[in-house]
């Protein structure tokens, strides 16, 4: 069935668009952690109350600041989370993908959004309203069940970052930065090339170091053949090795 | 959250089980097989991880959390951290897996404050990154205490007008802000010294909170 979905522009003029279908949540494929085993009533219920939205590559889905008032699930797309600091310096926290939910945090700690949330490509993303979201948790016990589940493992990586940024060696960081990359983006259709395309300052971001040492720790893995580097494409020629450096430590 | 759940009743039922524990017992390990989640009735908790160099506190448990919450859905059903009891004799109610989610089935409101209690420590563990990569230190010792402060306040309520309390020990701060402690002293001296803080046994008083949160 194909849905119409709004669309925001880059200056926020509403336009709508035939040709993306979003299905209802009765018949999504993307294995979202936190719908997980929910009755098909339940997922009815949440059909009728969400709204779909398609965001173009560069569009801010929220603001760190703002408060929440509801949750965001991507169906398609790519989006980074990221954090400003003092001086105006990016950081970023996290990429979130298809089946993924966005701003569940601020929403249950009743607080506004940490971070901000920004389309790395044309996304196409439901929202449910804060008050179908809540009605639903209260009445619903796997429901939470599936919350408490997401924030552990969210706590849990979390920790691990902590821990790797305060600990490890650079080289392990960017190691790991690349597998993170993997596990989330994949590759494209050649098996080798990084799904995502990222500049040099991002990657440093996502391994807390700057970017010229980013660039450095890039070129000894494309020296020592553990990558390729073709512009802002990342090629992987050795996972193995890659996964050995970033888990020298045993995490 | 102590109200919410009543002991004398749980035990009555045959469900869960008390344990005093005293500073330095642990509760769990890191790597242990999964022993269940455990309510701290009385007292604190360190949790802890091992590092490649050397070990590194993750946060601190008070009266009234929970903890082994995180290794509750872990599929090596092992714990990933260390609780340890520290600073006085804690009391400790003890939940098997399957007691738990039965008991959290039964008290959405517990469920409530289980997700709030994660959120508030996902929020800390991130800040703390946040800090160690763009942060000097004088920024990450005033953000490490009003975070604290924002906790700690809106469990116990001790905001009076611009003054904000904050229990917490310099060693603990020194931990979650990723400062030395030689340098937190220094800090800490500096902020007496300005009347912007007040220094006392294990809790600091923000004297002005607004003048303390612009004084980075």
């Amino acid at each position: 069935m194909i849905e119409k979905c709004k669309i925001y522009s880059t200056n926020l003029k509403l336009c709508t668009m035939n040709e993306i279908a979003i299905p209802p949540c009765t018949e999504c494929s993307n294995n979202n952690r936190l719908f997980c085993g929910l009755t098909l009533d339940h997922r009815e219920n949440f059909s009728k109350s969400k709204g779909k939205n398609v965001y173009k590559k560069g569009q801010v889905i929220f603001y760190e600041g703002n408060y929440p008032n509801g949750l965001f699930c991507i169906f398609r797309g790519k989006v980074k989370i990221s954090k400003i600091g003092q001086e105006g310096k990016e950081q970023i926290i996290k990429f979130a993908g298809e089946g993924e939910t966005l701003g569940y945090r601020a929403l249950m700690n009743e607080e506004s959004y940490n971070a901000t949330a920004t389309a790395m490509e044309d996304c196409h993303i439901c929202h449910l309203s804060r008050n179908a979201f809540m009605r639903a948790l209260e009445a619903n016990n796997r429901l939470s069940r599936n919350m408490i589940e997401l924030l552990s493992n969210d706590l849990k990586d979390s920790e691990r970052k902590l821990m790797n940024i305060s600990q490890k060696p650079v080289k392990d960081r960017v190691a790991e930065s690349l597998l993170i990359l993997i596990t989330q983006f994949g590759y494209k259709k050649d098996g080798h090339t990084l799904d995502a395309t990222l500049t040099r300052r991002e990657i440093g971001e996502i391994a807390g170091i700057t970017t010229e040492t980013a660039i450095r720790t890039l070129s000894e893995f494309n020296k020592e053949n553990l990558i390729r580097l073709e512009d802002k494409k990342i090629l992987i020629l050795d996972f193995d090795k890659i996964k050995h450096i970033a888990n020298a430590y045993g995490n | 959250m102590r109200h919410l759940i009543d002991i004398p009743q749980l035990l009555e039922r045959g469900f869960g089980s008390f344990k005093q524990y005293e500073p330095g017992d642990r509760l769990y390990s890191e790597g242990d097989l999964y022993v269940g989640v455990f309510f701290i009735i009385d007292g604190r908790i360190q949790i802890q991880k091992k590092g490649p160099s050397k070990k590194m506190t993750m946060w601190f448990g008070e009266s009234g959390e929970f903890t082994g919450v995180v290794a509750l859905f872990d599929d090596q059903k092992l714990h990933s951290s260390t609780a340890v009891v520290i600073e006085s004799t804690a009391q400790i109610f003890h939940f098997s897996k399957k007691q738990f989610l039965e008991f959290l089935n039964k008290h959405p409101e517990v469920q409530k404050d289980v997700i709030k209690k994660l959120c508030q420590k996902i929020n800390l563990t991130e800040m703390r990154i946040f800090n160690s990569i763009l942060h000097n230190n004088r920024t990450r010792f005033i953000d490490t205490l009003m975070f604290l402060s924002n906790q700690e306040n809106s469990y116990t309520n001790e905001t009076s007008g611009k003054n904000v309390v904050v229990k917490c020990s310099e060693d603990t701060l020194s931990e979650l802000s990723g400062i030395s402690k030689k340098y937190l002293s220094r800090l800490l001296e500096e902020f007496e010294s300005n009347k912007l803080l007040k220094i006392q046994k294990s809790q600091f008083i923000i004297n002005d909170f607004e003048e303390f949160r612009l004084s980075k």
